[in-house]
């Protein structure tokens, strides 16, 4: 089973995960890591290697990140480049950790790229029918 | 060429800087010189991949840098500079580059090091980087996002 690492800023990777948790139940072989202000890069690539450590049993370890060269993004991309099996992907949202949490039995390209499109299909705006709702408004009056 | 920000802060560009102030001044170019990062290949490359889209990146060594700034090498271009530590400052500054003003944005703790706020420390060699650089005449403001208030290192070091 493919290992998954979150990593962020402040406490939203622990959030994130507690949260998916709550709806998809216990999770194996997933550990949050916290990045806070005045921390070193050294520090935190040492944290993140720990937890990829404990979360990969050799196929290889999902590190789901914050923002686009934030330090949780380079400490991890610097792992990745250090032959680390590894991938990493930025934007971390729930979407994403629904989609790949069950699918872990893929190879790392596969389940990174159940993340790429799970955190994307994630993305939607709510587009109301006007027609319909002036409707029921009118049924209303 | 002009000089929008220079910042000194130890993880170089990242959230901070690529969120908060790439906004708060608009630059073409940011330009981190550093002789450990220029001569770190997987650092440099990282570096080059991370900035905010339609920001070029240029990693320099040292030498590379006096040269670039001194020959005004990017001509018509805003630019951030970052460097890592105090000392690159003082540099730069003798070999010939004008800089009125640095922000300091990030120096991380470690072992050896006295903590000046949350988000910078200092050694001994910085603190005498900055009193150098304080005796040159050149603002020294603890400012770690764009709103932050502006606090003179020198009122909390000694």
């Amino acid at each position: 089973m493919i290992g998954v690492v979150i990593v962020t800023h402040g406490n939203l990777a622990d959030a994130l995960l507690n949260t998916a948790e709550q709806i998809m139940g216990k999770q194996e072989q997933v550990k949050a890591v916290a990045f806070e202000s005045g921390q070193a890069v050294a520090d935190l690539q040492n944290r993140i290697m720990k937890a990829v450590t404990q979360v990969d049993s050799g196929q290889g370890t999902l590190i789901l990140v914050d923002i686009l060269g934030g330090s949780p993004y380079n400490a991890s991309a610097m792992l990745m480049m250090e032959q680390v099996k590894t991938e990493v992907i930025s934007g971390v949202n729930l979407p994403m950790l629904f989609a790949v949490l069950p699918m872990r039995n893929l190879t790392l390209d596969g389940a990174a790229n159940v993340v790429l499109s799970g955190g994307r299909d994630g993305i939607s705006q709510f587009i109301m029918n006007k027609e319909s709702a002036a409707v029921t408004e009118g049924e209303r009056s | 060429m002009s000089i929008e920000l220079i910042r000194i802060d130890d993880r170089l560009i990242h959230g901070q800087v690529v969120m908060a102030w790439s906004k708060a001044v608009t630059v073409k170019r940011m330009v981190v010189i550093d002789d450990m990062v220029a001569m770190d290949a997987i650092r440099k490359m990282l570096l080059e991949t991370v900035a905010p889209p339609g920001v070029k990146v240029s990693v320099l060594t040292l030498s590379q840098g006096i040269d670039a700034l001194y020959t005004n090498k990017f001509a018509n271009e805003k630019i951030l500079l970052l460097v890592t530590n105090p000392m690159t400052i003082v540099t730069l500054i003798e070999g010939g580059i004008v800089i009125p003003k640095v922000n300091i944005g990030g120096m991380s703790f470690s072992q050896g090091k006295t903590q000046v706020t949350k988000a910078v420390s200092v050694d001994e060699k910085d603190i005498m980087a900055f009193k150098k650089l304080h005796e040159l005449g050149v603002l020294l403001h603890i400012q770690i996002l764009p709103n932050d208030t502006p606090v003179d290192i020198m009122t909390k070091i000694s």
